[in-house]
C-alpha cells in the first residue's frame, strides 16, 4: 500500500533531521572502526611495510607479555573501581543526602574533580607525589619517616599503580556519587516510614529498603565503571604514561605508544585497538548476564 | 508549525555546511605552516624574529607558525604526515626519524638550496637521508643548532664539599660517595620519560664498547650488557634521587638549579631552561665530559649528541620556494648568532660568540675537543626498536631487568624488524 503523502512528507522531514547525525555518526565512527579492522590485517608502519594479508598482529599481541600485563592492570583498575569507588560513592552519596541546605554545595564540591580536565589533574597529583618535593613526603618526613624508606609513588615498581589508581578513584567517586543520590532521592518517604512503623532500626532501613531500591542506580554506575576501566587511558598517559618499566600499562596507553606515539606500527596498534574491543565487550557482556532476570524485566517496564 | 520546522532543517542545512567548510579558509593568501618547538622564552622569539624577516620578503603569502611541546610534536607531526596534511615547514631531529619519512617519500629533499659550506660539517651529517629512489645521500634537512650531553655541575657545592670534576668513572663514583656522605643527592635524575637514562646507557656503552656494535646492530654485545649492568651498579649505590623512574625532567631539573643534587646528566638543552627558570643559578653552573670508563675500548673524548633542531620541507608544499627560503632564515647566520646568546650551540662555523656564560664556553670546549658524536640511540634507530631500547633502558633503573636480559630483548627485537 502506498504511503500517504503526509506520511512520506514526515519520513523525509525524519530523515533530514536525522540525517546529518547518522552521516557525522557513520563518518567519525563507523569508518574509522572499519578502518582500524582493515588496517589490522595489514602490516602499515611508519618505517614502510604494506596492505599484505597477515594474523601476524594479532599472534603477536597474543604472544606479548606486555599485552597481559596491560590486561591485568585494567582488570585490576576495574576491581578498584566496583570494589572501591562505587562503594565510597554510595557512602558520600548517603551522607549527602541526608544533609539539608548544604547538600547541593556538597554535591557540587564532590562532583568538581569531573569538571577539571584530566590534564590538569594528573600533573597537579603527580607534583603531590612527588618523592623528593612533594607534600605527601614531605608529610611523611615530619612524621619522622626517614629519608631512606620514603615511598617512591609513582617511581616505584609496586606503589605506581595504585597511586595511579587512587586518583582516577578521587576523579570518578564524585561522578558516581551524583548518580547514586540521583537514586536516593526518588526512593519515595512513605518506604521508609512505614519500615520504621514495622520496627526497622537504622540497618534494616538501608538494607531492606535503600539497597533493594538502589539496585538500578547500582547497576548504571557498575556498569559505567565497566566500560570506562576496560579503555582507560587519560591519567595514566599523563602520570606514567605506563610507566616505569610497563608497572601501570594498560591497555590504551600500550596500543598508543606501540601504535602511534613511539612504535609508529599502526597495523599492530590497530591489532590492539581492534582486541581492546573483543575485551570489552567480553567483559560487558559478561556484566549483563550477572544482573538478574526479574530486573531486566523491571528495567524494560 | 511550518516554520519551526523549516528552521529546524536550515539549521541542520548549515551545521553540515559547516562541517564541511572548517577545512579550508576561502578566499585569503596561501599560507604557509611551520611546526616547531620552540614554546617559549627567548628561543621561541629567534624563531618569531626569523620568521618575520621572511614574512617581510614574501608578502604574497602568510606564514603561520605553531610551537608544540617536545612529546606532543612527535605525535601531532606523525598524525599529519598520515593523513596526508603536513605543515610546508617541520622541526626535524634528522637521523632515523628523518630517514622514516624521507623513505616514505614525505620530505622534499634540499640537495639545490645553494651553498651550505657555511654548516658544520658534522651537523649537515644528521641531515643526510636515502631517498627510497637512489642509493645516494641526500641532504633533506638544514641545521639549526647541535647538542651534547655532559655532566652539568654545581660549582659552589663541589667547591665546599672540596671536589674536583671527576676524569673516570672511579672518580665519579668516589664524588658520588662523598657527597652522599654529605647528605646530598649526587645526581638529579627525572626518568619518567625515559629519554632521560638513556644517556647513562648510550655513554657508558659507546665508552664500553666503542661505536662498532651499534653501527653493526649487535645489541647483545657483551658492552651493551655490561653498560645495562653498570646503570644497576649506580641505582644500587643510590646516587639519584628517590623515585627517579616516576619523576620527569621538569622536575629533576628544578632539584639541580635549587641546589639539592649536585649533578645531572643532560643534553644542552638544560642551558635554555637555566636562563629561563633560574637565571641566579647560571653562574654556578658548569660542565665536564662523561668520564672514561677504564676497562673500555671507546675512546673518553666521544661525545654523545645530536641535532637539536633541524628543519625539513614537504614534499607536498606548494609554496617551496617560500619554504625552503624559510629554512635557510631558521638556520641562518643572524638566527645562528641568536641562538648561541640562548645558550644554544648553532650549527655553523661562521657565528661571533662574544659574551656567552660559562658553562657554554665549557660546552662549547668539549665539543672543540671531541673526537667524534655518537647519535642518540632514539634517534638513530627505526622507531619500533626505538621503543625497545627506551623501555628496556627504564627497565634497568627499575632493577626489573638484567643487563643481559634487556640485550637480548633488543637483539630479538632488531630481529623481528628485519
Amino acid at each position: 500500500m502506498p504511503a500517504r503523502p503526509g506520511q512520506r512528507r514526515l519520513k523525509i522531514e525524519a530523515w533530514a533531521l536525522v540525517g546529518p547525525a547518522v552521516l557525522i555518526y557513520a563518518l567519525f565512527v563507523l569508518v574509522p572502526i572499519a578502518g582500524a579492522v582493515i588496517m589490522s590485517f595489514a602490516d602499515l608502519r611508519l618505517s614502510g611495510g604494506g596492505w599484505t594479508f597477515t594474523f601476524g598482529n594479532y599472534a603477536e599481541a597474543l604472544g606479548a607479555p606486555l599485552f597481559w600485563r596491560a590486561l591485568g592492570h585494567n582488570f585490576l583498575l576495574l576491581a578498584a573501581s566496583l570494589l572501591v569507588q562505587i562503594p565510597a560513592a554510595l557512602g558520600l552519596a548517603l551522607f549527602v543526602a541526608h544533609l539539608g541546605r548544604l547538600r547541593s554545595l556538597f554535591r557540587a564540591g564532590y562532583f568538581l574533580p569531573m569538571m577539571i580536565t584530566s590534564a590538569a589533574i594528573g600533573w597537579v597529583w603527580a607534583l603531590i607525589f612527588d618523592p623528593v618535593s612533594g607534600p605527601v613526603n614531605s608529610l611523611l618526613e615530619s612524621c619522622g619517616v626517614g629519608a631512606e624508606s620514603l615511598p617512591e609513588w609513582l617511581g616505584s615498581q609496586w606503589l605506581a599503580l595504585p597511586t595511579v589508581i587512587f586518583v582516577i578513584s578521587w576523579r570518578y567517586i564524585g561522578f558516581h556519587m551524583v548518580i547514586l543520590l540521583a537514586g536516593l532521592m526518588s526512593i519515595p518517604q512513605e518506604l521508609y516510614e512505614a519500615a520504621r512503623v514495622d520496627g526497622a532500626g537504622a540497618w534494616e532501613c538501608f538494607r531492606y529498603v535503600t539497597l533493594p531500591q538502589m539496585s538500578r542506580p547500582l547497576k548504571i554506575s557498575a556498569m559505567l565503571a565497566v566500560v570506562g576501566s576496560m579503555r582507560y587511558f587519560d591519567l595514566v598517559y599523563i602520570m606514567t604514561k605506563g610507566g616505569p618499566a610497563g608497572a601501570t600499562e594498560l591497555l590504551a596507553t600500550y596500543m598508543f605508544s606501540v601504535g602511534l606515539e613511539e612504535g609508529g606500527r599502526y597495523s599492530y596498534g590497530a591489532a590492539l585497538a581492534v582486541l581492546l574491543c573483543v575485551v570489552s565487550f567480553a567483559v560487558v557482556g559478561g556484566a549483563r548476564l550477572l544482573l538478574p532476570r526479574e530486573e531486566e524485566a523491571e528495567v524494560v517496564r | 508549525m511550518r516554520i519551526v520546522r523549516a528552521m529546524a532543517a536550515l539549521a541542520a542545512l548549515v551545521l553540515v555546511v559547516s562541517i564541511a567548510a572548517c577545512g579550508r579558509k576561502g578566499g585569503a593568501k596561501p599560507t604557509v605552516r611551520l611546526w616547531h618547538i620552540q614554546v617559549s622564552g627567548p628561543t621561541k622569539e629567534v624563531v618569531e624574529r626569523a620568521v618575520a624577516r621572511v614574512q617581510e620578503r614574501h608578502p604574497e603569502v602568510a606564514i603561520e607558525a605553531v610551537g608544540f611541546k617536545n612529546d606532543p610534536f612527535k605525535t601531532k607531526l606523525r598524525l599529519a604526515m598520515e593523513s596526508g596534511d603536513p605543515p610546508d615547514v617541520f622541526h626535524t631531529w634528522g637521523g632515523g626519524g628523518l630517514q622514516e619519512l624521507v623513505g616514505a617519500q614525505k620530505v622534499l629533499a634540499l640537495d639545490d638550496a645553494g651553498d651550505l659550506s657555511a654548516y658544520n660539517a658534522r651537523a649537515l651529517d644528521f641531515c643526510l637521508a636515502c631517498p627510497p629512489s637512489s642509493d645516494a645521500l641526500v641532504t633533506c634537512a638544514l641545521p639549526a643548532d647541535i647538542t651534547a650531553v655532559v655532566f652539568w655541575y654545581n660549582r659552589e657545592l663541589f667547591e665546599t664539599q672540596g671536589l674536583q670534576p671527576p676524569a673516570t668513572y672511579a672518580e665519579l663514583r668516589t664524588v658520588c660517595r662523598k657527597l652522599k656522605d654529605a647528605g646530598m643527592t649526587p645526581v638529579s635524575l627525572g626518568n619518567a620519560q625515559k629519554w632521560p637514562g638513556c644517556f647513562y646507557f648510550i655513554y657508558l656503552a659507546t665508552r664500553l664498547g666503542a661505536f662498532r656494535p651499534f653501527v653493526e646492530g649487535k645489541y647483545d654485545a657483551p658492552s651493551f650488557i655490561a653498560a645495562g649492568d653498570r646503570i644497576r651498579e649506580l641505582v644500587d649505590a643510590k646516587v639519584f634521587n628517590r623515585g627517579f623512574n616516576g619523576i620527569k625532567y621538569d622536575a629533576s631539573r628544578r632539584e639541580f638549579f635549587g641546589g639539592s643534587a649536585a649533578m645531572t646528566l643532560m643534553g644542552s638543552w638544560i642551558l635554555s631552561h637555566a636562563r629561563a627558570e633560574a637565571p641566579e643559578f647560571l653562574p654556578k653552573m658548569d660542565c665536564f665530559a662523561f668520564p672514561a670508563v677504564e676497562v673500555g675500548k671507546g675512546r673518553p673524548k666521544t661525545v654523545v649528541g645530536g641535532m637539536n633542531a633541524g628543519y625539513a620541507v614537504s614534499a607536498s608544499t606548494k609554496q617551496k620556494a617560500v619554504a625552503v627560503d624559510l629554512v635557510k632564515e631558521l638556520t641562518g647566520k643572524q638566527a645562528a648568532e641568536e641562538w648561541a646568546k640562548t645558550g644554544r650551540i648553532p650549527a655553523r662555523t661562521d657565528v661571533d660568540l662574544a659574551g656567552v656564560d660559562r658553562a657554554t664556553k665549557s660546552l662549547m670546549k668539549i665539543m672543540a675537543e671531541a673526537d667524534a658524536i655518537q647519535l642518540y640511540y632514539d634517534q638513530a634507530l627505526p622507531s619500533e626498536l626505538a621503543r625497545v631500547h627506551k623501555e628496556t633502558v627504564q627497565a634497568l633503573f627499575a632493577g626489573t631487568m638484567t643487563g643481559a636480559e634487556a640485550a637480548a630483548e633488543m637483539a630479538a627485537a632488531a630481529e623481528k624488524a628485519e
